[in-house]
């Protein structure tokens, strides 16, 4: 009885003091005030009321009107002012090839970077620090992917050059995928659980009201588990962990956590930052059709332009950021389709403006869109870029909270809504005006304007300018060779020049699988119709 | 900081910036720079080594033959851009040029055309072979579907006296009984028949209306012309909106759809009366004035400078009697004109003057339209005509 009581004695002080840790985390991370609003995890108009529900509502349909309304604009100028549109199609391609090179040069800046961060030592550069305290929870959501991806993911985390102890692994599994993927789970931790220093399995409860079934949601529910039962069981200081939460086919490279460690540690304010890394959609890409190399290449891109330009970012598919301030504003959203970049907002929101993103131009790769077919997986490229666009969501949340937040500065607030508004309306409507409506003065013009110089010239100077753009292709192409894998063995050499010509779909893909996706998002919030998550598949099952 | 160390950072901001700003100072620079050369403004240098803005216009010239050069003034343009069925030039200075197509086998057609400032003048130019290209129709073919002429006809008397032929001709006596009737022949024999039919209706009937208005004391050429001659429907031929009627001995086109559609060449830019029949032709002033003429029996001179269109143009009959007309297959700029002598295709375009060129020649001979193809009756054969010399 008296071992029982000391035992007794022992678990109860043992939980006392479990308490007291989770209460002083607590009111040492605090949730920040603004985190605390009710509405500060709006996803959708119909989650408010009144004025705020109608503003909200308003803001939703402002996107799409604007981008149809100047698609619009511009086919009507073509019928009835068509001199003006005429000006007004050689402008813009004069700005499309200036901003063509302006991208080029942002895109080659960092491929510099990247190539010069691949052959860095960060080992050796982190080692002046004192970082052993630090963990790094990697949090792994996942649906129903083939157990090879998940595989995959987890030996490469574990062949990482960092101390693999620090690194907390959670597999955050759904309910609604069944219980394939609990054994699925259950089977890769009995695998790997030694190697790690944790290996938490969370299952996503289904059809829990308020949510969007997907990738956001699972993370959240996974951070609440790995909070309660790594960091709190293990009495981890919320300020002692940085968070990844990695797509599911995420192949980490062997120096990320000593780069991400090293960022960490000189960032000017760590916890008020996030740190992007490149994504290389690079894993399957050999097994990839044309059009979807395009598109992955396409995206890592305009990631690439994106580390370059951090104060214009939000962070974009798997990143890090620590554990605190996720903490402090209640771990993100899990009611929204966009979640990887909605959170950086959130944080930029709670934290009054006060949150950047660092980027480590330190590549991560991940899985080109492949399926069984080619069309599916033309379609399946579509309705990811689809959900992709639908981060105009996030300007609507924005636009919102920055009629409340006051604190952010005025110019902070109207320098960001610009540069956001504008990405996504010229993301829809710069291609098609480009490669598409600039031809409609000489097929919708007025007789007058058919019988001038203008109207012959036009095509050819609008011609001439796309080529120009073009060239650009060019290194893009070199570029693309460089960020290729290896030919693995049985492939042909003749693979390589495939891959540099491909680079001519970008006119069609960038109306195919950007612009048209983009309306189609823009245009389903214009008319209440909210999307939910779909989850791209991952490398086909042989 | 070494540039290694600096790689670690992203790119200074002021880096961004200034490349930012220099863009935008281009993009201002280049802008009207831009607009200005594709609105027809070109720098030139003058004599005494000034440059100066000056403007320039265009020239398009679609073409009926692919295997035609286009020379303007005597000389091949050195810039033009030649589309698979047109060419276009720009960079004239306002004058007016002699535009030529031609080429080997083919005729040349030939325009004198005015280059307005900012302008493209268009034109469509035909070449039609010099040398009659047919396909002989018999009455009987052999095993292989060879046409076959009788051995009786004389060469001397069958088209392949003047004219090259598409298909092989064999001859032999039509009385061989391995010979096959050819069915297209039959079928043109029923149309050629028919045709003739309907056409002498309408010279009955073209005849008769011709006494019943010179029966009228007040009538005249003039209260005739734009009179609706659709009144008589067989002595008009549509394509699309644009009409052919006869009126007397002539026959005109006229168009029917809106002044926003017209074809350019009914439209004119005036300049005055002399300067206008100087570069157009008499006969287009002629016509401007049926139009545009004030009271005074003159064209106002607020009109200078403005386009003024006709609402038909007289066709180019060589001074012939006009036995059948129509449009040339899948062209409305183009007519088919049977005149005493032969098969002429014409351009409705006047400007400067019509281009006439013969497509078949012939006294005795009937031209019909069927499916596209322009088909001659001519004595005991049927042939059809081609526009263009096979490769």
């Amino acid at each position: 009885m008296r071992q029982s009581g000391k035992t007794a004695l022992f678990i109860g002080k043992r939980a006392l003091y479990s308490e007291l840790f989770v209460v002083m985390n607590e009111r040492a991370t605090p949730i920040l005030p603004y985190a605390k609003r009710d509405d500060f995890k709006v996803s959708r108009a119909s989650e408010l009321s009144g004025r705020d529900r109608r503003l909200y509502r308003f803001l939703e349909i402002l996107p799409g009107l604007t981008s149809w309304g100047i698609l619009i604009a511009v086919v009507l100028a073509a019928m009835y002012a068509s001199f003006f549109a005429a000006y007004f199609i050689l402008a813009f391609a004069i700005y499309w090839v200036l901003k063509t090179f302006f991208m080029s040069y942002h895109i080659r800046y960092n491929w510099k970077r990247l190539r010069h961060h691949m052959q860095v030592d960060w080992e050796q550069l982190v080692q002046p620090f004192t970082y052993g305290q630090y963990y790094h929870l990697v949090v792994l959501p996942f649906y129903k992917e083939p157990e090879t991806v998940l595989t995959d993911t987890i030996t490469a985390l574990s062949q990482v050059k960092y101390d693999t102890k620090k690194l907390l692994i959670v597999l955050a599994a759904e309910e609604r995928a069944g219980k394939e993927a609990v054994e699925k789970a259950t089977r890769l931790k009995q695998q790997w659980g030694e190697e790690f220093g944790s290996f938490l399995i969370t299952v996503h409860p289904d059809d829990v009201p308020g949510e969007i079934a997907g990738k956001g949601s699972n993370a959240h529910y996974a951070l609440h588990q790995a909070r309660k039962e790594i960091l709190d069981a293990r009495q981890i200081p919320y300020r002692d962990v940085l968070t990844s939460v990695f797509d599911s086919d995420t192949i980490v490279y062997p120096d990320y956590f000593n780069c991400l460690m090293w960022h960490f540690l000189t960032a000017e304010n760590p916890y008020k930052t996030a740190f992007q890394p490149v994504p290389l959609f690079t894993n399957n890409l050999w097994d990839a059709p044309a059009v979807s190399r395009v598109m992955a290449m396409s995206s890592t891109f305009w990631q690439m332009i994106m580390q370059e330009r951090p104060d214009r970012a939000a962070t974009f598919s798997s990143h890090s950021v620590s554990f605190q301030a996720l903490y402090e504003i209640g771990y993100g959203q899990a009611n929204v389709v966009s979640e990887d970049s909605r959170i950086f907002w959130n944080l930029l929101l709670a934290n009054n403006g006060d949150f950047k993103i660092t980027s480590l131009s330190y590549p991560i790769a991940m899985d080109a869109t492949v399926d069984r077919s080619l069309w599916s997986t033309i379609k399946n490229i579509y309705r990811q870029h689809r959900r992709w666009t639908y981060g105009v969501e996030n300007w609507v949340y924005l636009m919102y909270h920055f009629t409340k937040n006051k604190k952010i500065p005025l110019r902070q607030r109207i320098s960001i809504a610009f540069i956001q508004g504008e990405g996504y309306s010229s993301l829809v409507t710069n291609p098609l005006i480009l490669f598409c409506l600039g031809w409609l003065p000489i097929f919708l013009g007025t007789q007058e304007f058919h019988q001038t110089v203008l109207s012959y010239e036009l095509p050819i100077m609008v011609r001439n300018m796309l080529t120009l753009a073009m060239l650009g292709l060019i290194i893009s192409s070199i570029i693309s060779l460089s960020l290729t894998p290896r030919r693995p063995t049985g492939r042909s050499y003749f693979r390589y020049v495939v891959m540099a010509l491909q680079w001519v779909m970008v006119p069609i893909t960038m109306i195919a699988f950007s612009a048209l996706p983009g309306l189609d998002a823009q245009t389903r919030l214009m008319f209440g119709r909210y999307m939910g998550f779909w989850v791209t598949p991952k490398r086909v099952s042989s | 900081m070494s540039p290694r160390e600096s790689l670690l950072h992203t790119m200074p901001r002021h880096h961004r910036t200034i490349m930012f700003w220099f863009l935008t100072v281009f993009f201002f620079v280049i802008l009207p720079i831009v607009l200005l050369y594709t609105s027809g403004y070109r720098l030139t240098q003058t004599e005494n080594g000034d440059r100066t803005l000056t403007t320039i216009g265009g020239l398009y010239v679609a073409v009926f033959n692919e295997d035609v050069e286009l020379y303007i003034n005597n000389e091949v343009p050195s810039d033009r851009r030649p589309f698979s069925s047109a060419f276009y030039v720009q960079g004239f200075n306002p004058d007016v040029y002699e535009v030529r197509t031609q080429g080997d086998g083919v005729e040349t057609w030939v325009k004198e055309l005015p280059i307005y400032p900012h302008i493209v003048t268009q034109a469509f130019a035909f070449n039609l072979p010099r040398t009659p290209v047919v396909r002989l129709i018999t009455a009987y073919n052999d095993a292989e579907g060879n046409a076959v002429i009788d051995t009786s006809i004389p060469t001397s008397t069958t088209p392949l006296a003047f004219a090259t032929t598409s298909n092989e001709i064999h001859r032999q006596p039509t009385t061989d009984p391995t010979l096959l009737k050819n069915p297209e022949y039959t079928t043109l024999q029923t149309l050629f028949a028919s045709t003739t039919e309907e056409r002498v209706q309408l010279q009955v009937m073209e005849a008769e209306r011709e006494e019943r208005i010179s029966g009228f004391s007040f009538s005249s050429e003039n209260n005739l012309i734009g009179a609706p001659a659709t009144s008589t429907a067989t002595s008009t031929v549509t394509s699309g909106n644009m009409q052919l009627f006869a009126h007397g001995e002539e026959v005109f086109a006229r168009w029917m759809g809106s002044t926003q559609d017209i074809p350019n060449y009914f439209c004119v830019t005036y300049q005055g009366a002399a300067t206008t029949t100087e570069v157009y032709g008499e006969h287009v002033y002629e016509a401007l004035i049926k139009e545009y003429a004030s009271s005074t029996g003159e064209i106002d001179a607020s009109h200078i400078g403005q386009q003024l269109c006709r609402s038909e143009i007289r066709l180019d009959r060589k001074r012939q009697a006009v036995e059948w007309f129509d449009f040339m297959p899948g062209n409305s700029d183009l007519v088919l004109l049977h005149l005493e002598d032969g098969l002429y295709v014409v351009e409705i375009d006047d400007r400067a003057w019509q281009n006439v060129q013969l497509l078949y020649p012939g006294e005795d001979i009937t031209a019909l339209i069927d499916a596209g193809s322009i088909f001659i009756e001519d004595g005991d054969v049927f042939v059809e005509v081609f526009t263009e010399i096979p490769q």
